[in-house]
């Protein structure tokens, strides 16, 4: 008994027997692709320019931002200068002041006292020009009536020396000295 | 090629596909695409028309969506029939929603039958059967008769003894002659 061959009736229904010919459709679908591609490189081109766009802005808006807060310590600065100055001196601008304080003390009759005492306190304080200051202080005794003459705490050291010496000679005169 | 040979070099292709280099596409792109365009026609049961959408279909949505693609997970020729598959079986639950379901042998009432017709019909039949398949039924229908490997070839390529594979190539017919529905030639 001869065995017959055994046919699988599925070869004719899914035997891969097809002829193939895709040329045209394989550079078709290639053109296709490659277009999707180069898009993806333009995109991904674009991005990186947008990256770098975007770090370059943010630099300039960081940059924009710190300025006013720099701005705003030299105010704070000039504030604190501004400060300073009465503290020592009530004039923010010294050396004119006590030339106009001498100017104004020379006009002034009724208080010229005064006003030469604080022009002479300006030059020793402000300028340490014991010159003028000793000059307006002896200006400033000289307006003050002789029995008015007492030394204050408040006086400077140079005005209290003055004082010493006019209440010294006063005493003298008075002792008949 | 060696498992992590491939796994290496379809990393470094997709990676380069994906900064969009040309050279990287094309090699892949001319590796898989007979074998794509054969699988594909297999797949419609011949029906070239259909095929050719199809074909073309599949290489766009891999080229679109070539960053999913994990070569650790599948070979690309084996993701690229992933596509396909499924873009088939999309394209026939639409057909079946538009047309309603294709009964077997609908031959044309009343006229002589139509050859083309008729091979269309057939040709849905065939891709509607394979489609409705599991996977490891269509796999070794695939490595028979589109490969035409042999069973000791399919088992060795999986591992298996041949005596599994010849019980699931058993199954696989079965389950696809369920599927096509009866011969024409039966009756």
């Amino acid at each position: 008994m001869t065995e017959r061959p055994h046919h699988d009736p599925l070869v004719d229904v899914l035997g891969g027997n097809l002829p193939l010919e895709h040329d045209a459709l394989r550079q078709s679908i290639w053109r296709q692709t490659t277009s999707v591609l180069r898009r993806r490189r333009l995109i991904r081109r674009a991005g990186v320019l947008c990256l770098l766009a975007g770090c370059y802005a943010a630099g300039l808006l960081t940059m924009s931002a710190l300025k006013p807060a720099q701005q705003g310590v030299q105010v704070v600065v000039y504030h604190t200068v501004e400060r300073e100055v009465p503290s020592v001196s009530p004039s923010p601008a010294p050396v004119e002041s006590a030339v106009a304080l001498e100017w104004r003390a020379f006009d002034s009759t009724e208080r010229r006292a005064e006003l030469y005492e604080r022009a002479g306190d300006l030059y020793l304080a402000q300028l340490n020009d014991v010159a003028s200051a000793a000059r307006c202080y002896r200006q400033s005794l000289d307006a003050t009536p002789t029995n008015e003459l007492v030394v204050s705490p408040d006086d400077s050291w140079l005005l209290t020396s003055i004082k010493e010496a006019r209440l010294k000679e006063r005493n003298h005169a008075q002792n008949g000295g | 090629m060696e498992s992590s040979d491939r796994v290496w070099r379809e990393r470094s292709l997709r990676k380069a596909v994906l900064a969009g280099d040309e050279q990287a596409w094309r090699a892949w792109y001319d590796e898989a695409f007979a074998g794509l365009a054969a699988y594909v026609r297999w797949r419609c049961g011949g029906l070239r028309d259909v095929a050719d959408d199809l074909v073309q279909e599949t290489w766009l949505t891999a080229v679109k969506r070539i960053r999913q693609f994990d070569p650790e997970q599948a070979p690309f020729s084996g993701w690229l029939r992933g596509i396909a598959a499924n873009l088939l079986r999309n394209r026939f639950r639409k057909e079946e929603r538009r047309n309603g379901f294709l009964p077997p042998q609908s031959a044309k009432s009343g006229g002589a039958p139509d050859a083309e017709l008729t091979r269309r019909e057939n040709a849905e039949r065939i891709g509607r059967a394979l489609t409705s398949l599991p996977e490891h039924y269509e796999a070794v229908l695939r490595a028979k008769y589109l490969d035409g490997q042999n069973v000791a070839d399919i088992a060795a390529a999986g591992g298996e003894t041949p005596k599994a594979i010849e019980s699931l190539l058993t199954r696989a017919r079965e389950a696809f002659r369920e599927a096509y529905g009866p011969r024409e030639d039966a009756s």
